[in-house]
């Protein structure tokens, strides 16, 4: 695979508790939280930074980065 | 706020939401970037950041350059002239990457912004000399992989030293040799423009890519006589506050703090400078309350090889007086090779890595967090012999 099939996923499990952390830790506005949970926003793999902040602000370990290549 | 990268972009979006009446205003002679994502816009993927809510949010962004911290009158001066008074600097200028400290050090480029890919593709080369054993030599090999080059990559002990297992990095090393990577042993001599001579072998390049780390971008803040560690990074508390309490720095330009000793250590990943920015902002609109800043890595590489790395290596651990011990697992859950390194005596894991043919997801946060919070080697691998 080359790197035009490059990929990132993100994903909320969950044990998400609807903290708001991710919504807080996203520089670039990836998440929102809506009926006590996080959902992950319309656009959100292109704009992501894989900076990898959600997960390591996530006090559950509910958010998680896939990347593809 | 002086440079608007991750830090910078991080800090002006958690200050707006810690302090709603700041009035901010960013200063940057480039626009962010996800510089994780370089290697796809030779593939046309467009990797700018929109900044539209910032703006939105009334934040004023001003394309230029500043030239002087005058810290008495509490202003930052840019290029054109223009003074910009402050109640509060935030410093996120950045880094550059570091030239080899050799004869011919100059000739190299950097692989750091998204005019370094321009240049490499229009230089169009066939080989390419790497020098240095970092994730960003790794990624420039794949960039050179998909422009046609052959990257030879300069190593002088193992790759992603301060990140790999020492057999993970032989791992890894093998497994990209298996997708065209050539490795190259030895002490980068010279540089010329013929390629780079190491020890007593001349690696012939057409061009060649400095990838052995960063130097903080740190001018402003000498000049206006702001305390640097060791004379090359800025000094900050664990709240990103410089030794003026009206400074702050945050990202690649200031140090870090190790979670798990409590020490400030030199950091440069994207996601601290996240989390710094995070904790600074906290700072400035009087907010208590930080968090803290793993040296967490996670990356993929050409052949769908994956590296997930937390805390400290074993000799890493060892040279900050830990007594280490390890455990490896073999295709689990935690890649088809991982390694957790834990204290001896108390079991706490310090550590872990791991390299694999798949991303791991879940179980690669699951480590983090066990080696951040000190958890039991045994309560995430069981027990072990």
């Amino acid at each position: 695979m080359g790197l035009e099939a490059h990929v990132v996923r993100l994903t909320v499990l969950d044990r998400c508790v609807g903290c708001g952390l991710c919504v807080d830790a996203c520089p670039v506005y990836n998440f929102v939280v809506e009926d006590g949970k996080a959902r992950v926003t319309e656009g959100a793999e292109e704009r992501c930074f894989v900076c990898r902040t959600c997960e390591m602000m996530c006090p559950v370990g509910a958010v998680v980065v896939h990347e593809g290549l | 706020m002086i440079g608007f990268g991750l830090g910078g972009l991080s800090l002006a979006k958690n200050l707006i939401r810690e302090d709603p009446d700041a009035e901010i205003t960013i200063v940057g002679d480039e626009r962010p970037y996800v510089r994780h994502k370089l290697r796809l816009t030779i593939a046309g993927r467009d990797i700018s950041v929109p900044t539209d809510k910032l703006e939105a949010s009334g934040v004023r962004i001003i394309d230029g350059r500043a030239v002087k911290i005058k810290r008495e009158q509490r202003e930052v001066v840019l290029e054109t002239g223009e003074a910009l008074p402050y109640d509060y600097l935030v410093i996120a200028t950045g880094a550059e990457p570091s030239q080899p400290p050799v004869p011919g050090g100059e000739l190299t480029m950097g692989y750091r912004k998204i005019g370094d890919i321009e240049r490499l593709r229009e230089a169009s080369p066939s080989r390419v000399a790497i020098v240095g054993a970092s994730l960003v030599a790794l990624h420039a090999a794949d960039t050179c992989i998909h422009l046609g080059a052959e990257p030879h990559v300069i190593v002088r002990s193992r790759l992603v030293r301060k990140s790999l297992e020492p057999e993970l990095s032989q791992e890894l090393e093998e497994r990209l040799s298996r997708v065209g990577v050539v490795f190259e042993k030895g002490k980068v001599k010279r540089i010329t423009e013929d390629g780079v001579e190491i020890d007593s072998k001349m690696v012939e390049a057409d061009l060649t890519i400095a990838a052995m780390g960063v130097s903080p971008e740190v001018e402003l803040a000498r000049d206006c006589g702001i305390e640097l560690e060791g004379g090359w990074v800025i000094k900050v508390d664990r709240r990103g506050q410089t030794s003026d309490p009206r400074v702050y720095a945050v990202g690649d330009a200031a140090l870090a703090y190790n979670p798990i000793t409590g020490k400030p250590e030199y950091l440069a990943i994207g996601g601290a400078a996240a989390i710094m920015a995070f904790n600074a902002a906290r700072a400035i609109a009087g907010k208590r309350g930080m968090m803290r800043t793993p040296r967490y890595i996670k990356d993929v590489f050409l052949g769908g090889n994956y590296l997930v790395s937390v805390g400290f290596t074993s000799p890493e651990a060892e040279k900050a007086g830990f007594e280490v011990d390890r455990v490896e697992l073999r295709d689990t859950r935690w890649g088809d090779r991982a390694f957790f390194v834990f204290e001896r005596e108390s079991r706490k894991l310090l550590g872990f890595s791991s390299v694999s043919s798949r991303d791991i997801g879940e179980a690669s946060v699951e480590a983090m967090r066990g080696v951040v919070r000190r958890k039991r080697v045994e309560e995430l691998v069981g027990e072990v012999s």
